[in-house]
């Protein structure tokens, strides 16, 4: 019994800690929640601070909806993040497949290059980018935000490492069967190794959602703005009212905090996915 | 056959065109640009080492380094600790530890506007934090604008007034920055400690408490030790993401105040867009590829140098 009552007392030390440390890490969510529910009359600098407003109104989060095109940014954000998630799987894949499982000549050398381009950070890149962009005629448009992270090394190597796992019985027997390379890959493999597309697939889109250094400079026009550089250049609009700026941050994180915790197996496997080599 | 041979380069191919296009054409860019003159509008003109030089004897260059790396000296220790004692905690068999890393994990998946907005609120100078702390009894500073010394406002708070170059690094405002890093990236390592903890055979650490040692000491002889290549890997890829710090700067401070938070991404933003000075921000890039590379490297070696065959 005495054991059983120690096991329970540091199961509830541990539960105990765990909440602290979790009530630090996300009481920042919880001041902005309540910022934004916080009435016109409400003092926002009231002390003692007032977690809890009263009344609660959701009225901010309509006039922050009415102020900015949401919609817009939404749409845009949302149209950006599949396409690239689409484009990044579909060619990550075909490189990583060949990569895998083909022998070629130039193979190591390619490797080597792609494992190279992790070593260059996107900032470094940032001005010589946006001028290729330029010249291609790309900026200000959803190709100029979507192309140059259509295909990345990470990926690559992720989905390279998985197509490696797969038996070559499996491959022989598709032969055998009179499959072309083309399908092999496309109605073989591809559906094998789905768990690595997934991870790959979740780790684009959050990317994507929150991506802000390369739309801010590559994106003009506030129709094609995303919901991340609408949110920046809110500041402006609304002077500092707290209130609607911690409501239009609400809108803007839900979604991917919704998104992460629907698909957060995903990300754990793909973080440590030959993080350290044992 | 010949079919058969081109095959392979079909698939690389699209692969490869996107990465040439949008990687390796900029980096070679990069190193053009860099012996130029250039502002995007007017044909580029050769200055050979100008550019190089200009940074070296540029003050705000070099008041911009230093705040760079400041800031990395200041982020990655505190990552490390913190993350590896949120590893520790969350190492346990009770039940719900999968729910609380998902919840841990929310401040990284939030994008570096809403952080920026959230910290920039709570660091208000009438905002949360400073009502806390006036629940203390302390005048709370201005945070993300204050660029007195770190050492200085602890000294001030409790009334010695100092002028001293030692205690004016790093300004307040720089440290608050780097609070916020801290806050969003810590369960990110953590994940990568978890991986590591798991790796621990249970019976080490078993015989280590059988042979009567506590907790802290079972942690400091028998953890640390065994997750020595996870604090390394940590340690540098925690290094790489501070040096290019951006988002931070750009929502919360603009550089400000006097510069005191610029950070060399930030400077290279500015050079490029702000004052199309092109080559000269090509050069500050390649200054900061170089020191990336140093640590880049370094990772590369440790991590899978070998995982290529």
């Amino acid at each position: 019994m005495t054991l059983l009552r120690r096991v329970l007392a540091e199961h509830l030390v541990l539960y105990g800690i765990m909440v602290a440390v979790g009530t630090v890490l996300l009481a920042p969510f919880g001041w902005l929640l309540s910022t934004a529910l916080k009435a016109e009359s409400a003092d926002l600098f009231a002390y003692p601070p007032q977690w809890i407003p009263d009344p609660v109104v959701w009225g901010n989060f309509v006039k922050a909806w009415n102020i900015l095109p949401f919609a817009r940014y939404i749409f845009n954000t949302f149209f950006i993040a599949i396409t690239t998630v689409i484009l990044n799987l579909f060619f990550c894949s075909l490189t990583g497949y060949a990569l895998a499982r083909m022998r070629f000549r130039g193979r190591q050398l390619i490797l080597y290059c792609v494992l190279a381009t992790t070593m260059v950070p996107f900032q470094v890149l940032l001005i010589p980018l946006f001028i290729v962009t330029l010249r291609l005629g790309l900026v200000d448009s959803y190709a100029g935000v979507i192309l140059p992270v259509a295909v990345n090394a990470f990926g690559i190597f992720l989905l390279r490492q998985a197509f490696t796992t797969v038996p070559q019985d499996v491959e022989d027997a598709a032969r055998i069967d009179g499959c072309g390379d083309f399908a092999i890959y496309a109605r073989i493999m591809l559906p094998l190794i789905k768990p690595a597309l997934a991870t790959q697939a979740a780790f684009t889109f959050v990317a994507q959602w929150n991506d802000f250094l390369w739309p801010l400079v590559v994106l003009k026009s506030r129709e094609l703005y995303t919901l991340q550089l609408g949110l920046a250049s809110l500041q402006g609009v609304f002077g500092v009212n707290w209130r609607y700026i911690s409501a239009a941050s609400v809108i803007a994180v839900v979604p991917t905090v919704l998104f992460f915790l629907l698909t957060q197996r995903f990300f754990t496997k793909g973080l440590t996915a030959g993080a350290v080599k044992g | 056959m010949n079919h058969q041979r081109l095959t392979p380069y079909l698939f690389v191919g699209p692969g490869l065109i996107l990465l040439g296009t949008f990687f390796a054409y900029p980096v070679l860019d990069t190193v053009w640009l860099s012996f130029h003159k250039y502002d995007i509008f007017n044909p580029a003109i050769f200055v050979g080492l100008e550019n190089f030089h200009r940074a070296f004897t540029d003050e705000l260059f070099l008041r911009v380094l230093a705040n760079t790396l400041l800031y990395a000296a200041i982020v990655v220790p505190a990552l490390v600790v913190i993350s590896f004692f949120l590893a520790l905690l969350l190492n346990t068999a009770v039940p719900g530890t999968q729910f609380v890393r998902a919840a841990y994990y929310i401040p990284v998946v939030t994008s570096i506007v809403v952080a920026g907005i959230i910290w920039k609120w709570l660091y208000n100078s009438d905002g949360l934090l400073n009502a806390l702390l006036q629940g203390l009894g302390i005048a709370g500073p201005v945070w993300l604008a204050d660029s007195r010394g770190v050492g200085q406002v602890l000294l001030g708070a409790v009334g010695i007034e100092v002028q001293s170059v030692w205690l004016s690094e790093p300004a307040l405002a720089l440290f608050s920055v780097a609070m916020v890093t801290i806050w969003k990236a810590s369960p990110y390592y953590m994940i990568i400690y978890l991986a590591g903890l798991q790796g621990i055979p249970r019976e080490l650490e078993e015989a280590a408490r059988a042979d009567g040692a506590g907790w802290w000491r079972v942690v400091r002889h028998v953890t640390i030790p065994s997750l020595r290549p996870y604090t390394l890997v940590v340690t540098i890829i925690a290094t790489i993401a501070a040096l290019r710090t951006f988002g931070e700067v750009y929502v919360m401070t603009g550089g400000g105040p006097f510069h005191r938070t610029n950070l060399l991404a930030y400077y290279i933003y500015t050079l490029g867009f702000k004052y199309l000075e092109v080559g000269y921000a090509a050069a500050v890039s390649l200054i900061l590829l170089l020191i990336i590379l140093v640590f880049s490297i370094l990772n590369f070696r440790l991590a899978g140098g070998d995982n290529t065959d």
